[in-house]
């Protein structure tokens, strides 16, 4: 048999969690052609339900054996543990907002098999944007989730927001691409490769400082900037937050922004972390990662300062969280593990708290028909125990003691404090200013709950299902917040990527298979 | 009638029990002798904790039982203080710890009793360790009594005033919210007088901030917003400079004493700690240039002095003490303007004792700023609330100058001044609270001549303004004269200018009880109510230890004089580092 073909097949058994939700997305599309008219239309939810709780099954199946493999279609993917651990956070993502956006109801519920079939296939994927390690592969996959993104953003399309929401998503997009694309071009000129693990061979073989090589950093930056929309890539991120239905919202909010730091990690951690200063180029790169999150931790706290639309104030709130987690990657250089740790417990942390706010915020928006942050007024006494649990959320979002938020920042914090320079100690100040400014912004909302006078004081009750996933939510946000120890776990487990040499090891592959290198399979037709 | 007595017979039974059976239990646990290990000191900040959740809990039909709970909840914390404090050994003090490699086995090497020790976050070194010394054991009892006294002080207002106003002076609405919240932000700040573990420390200052910030919001006076959220702001960003301070510490720090990690109490080593003793006495190095030990005092100073608050950061407090409810005023002037001396004494003086040493004078003079600014601007107040606050500012200045002076004289007036000032502030702000329940205005042009009205309540009002303008035989003097002594041995000119405070001080006080006393009865007045047995109440616990510990203060002397000229000496030789 042709050989390239044995490595593909022997490579579909660590494709099992990604084979499913492809399955899962077939099924809910026949089930939803299948339903009978006129009568109830067959339940498209269990199917998405099941079928993510599946895929999670199985990975978690993997993380639990440690069954690991590099080099997966040719080097195109892999599945280690770092991996798997953001394909818990993505699954675990969907499987919320599935559940959320039931209980909405801007959503037409006649639209919710495609929804579910848009969700499946952007949680695929994220699932491969995380895995890829190969630039050919993250470029697709993350140009795969755009695309299934811009026709989630729209999902509303009797609404002009949603569709000026879908039409800037693609506008940006597309040109944030063009960016990327530029930029890898570039890498793969002076290289002569795509696979991540050969480029960074190349960059220890010759390290010396290149402009070139800062250049087309940079480009790629503009591509995963979009994704976790760090300024100057986030203008499109509040107006799409605004149009899109709000459980959408929430998900962009959260997921599709952990890929990208997952991408960030996986691609520039590879090529930089442990090389060496390079000939000062590990300084440019600090400075220029840190510069941008400077950059997003002022427009993103100052910004959300002066929303008063409850999406747009936690669109730029969640602009100001990825600035904060964008500083861990700007250490990458020098101090790699800290920052990589911090980031990747704040996402942790981020999925509860996020959540939980734009789940309460929903419930807000939908009871009073408002989306104006004085939809907020009086919560407290229409409903104490919502407002009570937003209030945790808005604190943890803040960054304060004994909540989970405080633990994130704090690692991260850390991350930078470690190593003194002039440049950290910018940062650093530039982190503490807004995060007293992030601090006012989040009370505002707390204000409105519990201190701003109200004349409505009809009791708002939430039903049996929110109160549940409210419950889910908050008791991580606190208790992590005094023990985290059983998280720092999880993420250490997750720090773990597969370095080349690695996955020559750990597959099941032939040597004849290892010594062709994936520029070859390029090359090949 | 009789349901509602006998919701009392029950609480006051159970409180009684309470009272009588914990403080053994706590001390059947560690043993009478004060150098073992005992949860005694986990017990007083949670306590007030879990009365808050018992609170949260208790359906809305209990609703006259929330304060009993509240008070129980708080004095069985001031028992087990007093207890404590009785039982401290001032002679253990941390006197041959400096340079010795980090141990385990014996506390008392760094000067701490009824130490509880358990681990928490071992993977980054964090534990959970709280104890006593010297510097803290008189701050623990201060905010026990002041947060009981502060609960006390809830009952009296406890009917709407000036309805017509739509604000209430009085906690009359949503009680179960008040108690729970006040009860929390008295276990933060009992909590950060026990903490020996950095992070614990800032889990627990930080914990305060909420509780107070809602207490001002929602309980507060018209404009309880904007105080609220200023407090809140103010006092975050200095805990934020203080928590990079931290993490800063935390990194560069390596064992003394031929020890290559620290020892934690689960059996494993660290290679960064965050046990306060440790990083005083048996860490150094790491701190490279002189540019980095200055940063780390400087951001912990500011994160400090915010809280204290020092002149050109004080501009909180007027706001906060005007809006809060006057149980609220209490506690902050009591208990949380010495959270910022005392966590520069725990930090600034003992861990960075160089860097302490350069700026000692910079420390003086803002102390001098402070006392001589806030004397001048409570002279020209005519708000009684905002006089005793701009006050606080000032009395506040006399901590630091007596702190900066770094003379044993200096430093011990400056910790008693902390002692004093809360007890009097609290009965002043207490008897504000009273007179405004009454007449529903502060403004000390609106009164005259109520002398003869209220004799009591005169009476009161002069004791708190002759200690607070330090008259001798009062505690405020003992404090004041002290500073002043030490002072002038290491600044005197600085101390020549902080003398005149004191003609300032009586000034504005003695022309506010004039304005307010003295003259011609207003007619408004004529038939106030004088002070009614609650008020008593709340009142003698802080009026008895003014008189006894001014006319003879050495048994609080004696308490952290030892420890104090310990952490002199410490920062004169300097003799951690290197």
């Amino acid at each position: 048999m042709n050989p390239l073909m044995t490595q593909n097949i022997r490579s579909l058994p660590y494709f099992i969690p990604e084979a499913i939700l492809l399955g899962t997305l077939l099924l809910v599309l026949v089930c939803d052609l299948l339903q009978v008219k006129g009568k109830k239309t067959l339940a498209t939810l269990p199917v998405t339900v099941t079928g993510l709780v599946a895929c999670f099954a199985v990975s978690l199946n993997f993380g639990m054996n440690g069954d690991t493999a590099s080099g997966l279609f040719h080097g195109m993917i892999t599945l280690d543990p770092f991996a798997l651990f953001f394909k818990y956070v993505f699954l675990g993502s969907t499987l919320f907002v599935v559940l959320m956006s039931r209980m909405g109801s801007d959503i037409d519920r006649k639209a919710h098999a495609e929804y579910h079939t848009i969700l499946i296939a952007i949680t695929l994927g994220l699932m491969l944007m995380a895995a890829s390690t190969n630039l050919l592969m993250v470029y697709l996959s993350l140009e795969f989730v755009s695309i299934l993104s811009y026709v989630a953003a729209g999902m509303q399309p009797r609404e002009r927001r949603s569709r000026e929401a879908a039409l800037k998503y693609v506008l940006y997009g597309g040109a944030a691409s063009a960016f990327m694309l530029y930029g890898m071009s570039l890498i793969y000129g002076m290289t002569g490769t795509t696979d991540i693990y050969l480029i960074r061979d190349t960059f220890i073989a010759n390290s010396s400082y290149n402009f070139t090589l800062l250049f087309s950093v940079a480009l790629i930056l503009a591509g995963f900037g979009y994704k976790i929309a760090a300024a100057p890539f986030h203008m499109w991120a509040p107006d799409v937050y605004e149009g899109s239905p709000t459980a959408v919202t929430a998900f962009f909010s959260v997921a599709p922004k952990a890929a990208g730091f997952a991408v960030l990690i996986r691609v520039f951690g590879t090529w930089f972390s442990g090389v060496g200063d390079m000939g000062g180029f590990g300084e440019s790169f600090t400075h220029l990662v840190g510069v941008m999150a400077i950059a997003t931790m002022v427009v993103g706290n100052f910004g959300a300062m002066l929303q008063s639309n409850i999406k747009r104030f936690l669109a730029y709130s969640s602009i100001a969280h990825a600035g904060y987690l964008l500083m861990g990657i700007a250490m990458l250089p020098n101090f790699a593990e800290p920052g990589f740790r911090a980031i990747l417990l704040y996402v942790i942390f981020y999925v509860f708290m996020n959540f939980g706010a734009f789940f309460v915020g929903a419930l807000v928006m939908e009871s009073t028909d408002s989306e104006d942050i004085s939809a907020f007024r009086g919560l407290g006494k229409r409903n104490l125990m919502a407002a009570i649990v937003m209030a945790i959320f808005m604190f943890s979002l803040a960054g304060l003691p004994p909540l989970a938020g405080f633990i994130g920042k704090f690692y991260l914090f850390a991350a930078v404090i470690q190593q003194l320079t002039f440049f950290t100690l910018l940062m650093i100040t530039v982190a503490i200013i807004t995060s007293v400014v992030a601090a006012f912004y989040y009370f505002r909302i707390v204000r409105a709950m519990f201190l701003d006078p109200s004349t409505d004081t009809e009791p708002q009750p939430t039903s049996r299902l929110a109160q549940v996933m409210l419950t889910i939510l908050v008791i991580p946000t606190v208790v992590f917040g005094v023990y985290w120890t059983p998280v720092i776990k999880v993420v250490d487990k997750g720090l773990v990527t597969h370095a080349p040499h690695v996955y020559e090891t750990q597959t099941a592959n032939t040597d004849t298979d290892q010594k062709e290198s994936p520029v070859a399979d390029l090359k090949t037709p | 009638m009789f349901r509602k007595r006998s919701f009392h017979l029950l609480s006051l039974l159970l409180g009684a029990i309470a009272l009588t059976l914990l403080p053994s239990t706590a001390f059947a646990q560690g043993g009478a002798d004060v150098t073992e290990k005992s949860t005694l000191l986990t017990w007083i900040p949670f306590l007030p904790l879990m009365g808050a959740i018992v609170i949260l809990l208790m359906p809305k039909r209990l609703e006259g039982l929330y304060k009993q709970v509240a008070l129980i909840a708080s004095a069985i914390p001031l028992v087990l203080a007093i207890q404590m404090a009785l039982g401290f050994n001032p002679d253990i003090v941390a006197s041959g710890a400096a340079g010795t490699a980090p141990q385990l086995q014996d506390y008392t090497v760094y000067g701490l009793q009824y130490v509880h020790h358990v681990a928490w976050i071992p993977s980054l070194g964090v534990e959970y360790f709280v104890g006593v010394d010297g510097i803290s054991v008189v701050m623990v009892v201060l905010s026990t009594l002041i947060s009981f006294i502060a609960i006390l002080a809830s009952y009296l207002v406890n009917k709407p005033v000036n309805a017509e106003k739509g604000y209430l002076s009085g906690i009359a609405k949503q009680q179960k919210g008040y108690y729970c919240l006040i009860l929390m932000l008295a276990s933060g700040m009992m909590g950060v007088f026990v903490a020996i573990d950095l992070f614990l420390f800032y889990v627990f200052w930080e914990v305060m901030l909420l509780p107070m910030y809602f207490l001002i919001g929602i309980w507060g006076g018209p404009r309880k917003e904007y105080a609220a959220i200023k407090f809140f702001l103010y006092t975050l960003a200095g805990s934020l400079a203080m928590l990079v301070a931290f993490i800063f510490i935390y990194y560069n720090s390596a064992p003394l004493g031929g020890a290559t990690a620290f020892p934690m109490v689960n059996g494993e080593t660290t290679e960064h700690t965050f046990n306060i003793m440790f990083l005083s006495f048996s860490s150094t190095t790491g701190w490279g240039s002189f540019f980095t030990q200055n940063l780390a005092w400087i951001l912990l100073f500011v994160g400090f002095a915010i809280k204290v608050p020092m002149f050109p950061f004080h501009t909180w407090l007027p706001d906060a003490h005007v809006e809060a409810p006057t149980p609220i005023s209490v506690i902050l002037a009591g208990v949380l303007l010495k959270m910022g001396t005392y966590g520069m004494l725990r930090f600034n003086w003992q861990m960075l004792p160089e860097a302490t040493l350069h700026y000692s004078t910079m420390v003086a003079v803002f102390g001098l700023i402070g006392i001589l600014w806030g004397a001048y601007c409570a002279m020209a107040q005519t708000d009684f609330k905002r006089l005793i606050a701009y006050s606080s500012v000032s009395h506040m200045g006399f901590v630091l100058l007596g702190m900066g002076s770094l003379t044993s004289e200096g430093i011990n007036g400056a910790v008693f001044q902390m002692f004093s000032h809360g007890l009097v502030t609290g009965m002043l702000f207490l008897l504000v609270g009273f007179i405004y329940d009454r007449a529903h205005h502060r403004n000390l042009d609106g009164f005259g001549g109520i002398a003869k009205v209220v004799p009591i309540y005169t009476g009161f009002i002069g004791l708190a303004f002759m200690a607070s303008l330090g008259l001798p035989g009062l505690s405020g003097f003992i404090g004041e004269v002290m500073v002043f002594i030490g002072a002038f041995q290491r600044h005197p000119i600085i101390t020549v200018f902080a003398v005149t405070s004191v003609i300032i001080t009586a000034g504005y006080m003695l022309w506010t009880a004039q304005r307010i006393f003295l003259g011609p009865l207003n007619e408004k007045y004529a038939d106030l109510s004088d002070m009614n047995w609650r008020e008593w109440a709340t009142l003698v616990p802080l009026g008895i230890p003014v008189i006894v510990f001014g006319v003879y203060p050495g048994p609080i002397l004696d308490m952290f004089s030892g420890a104090l000229n310990t952490l002199n000496q410490l920062v004169l030789t300097t003799a951690v580092v290197n």
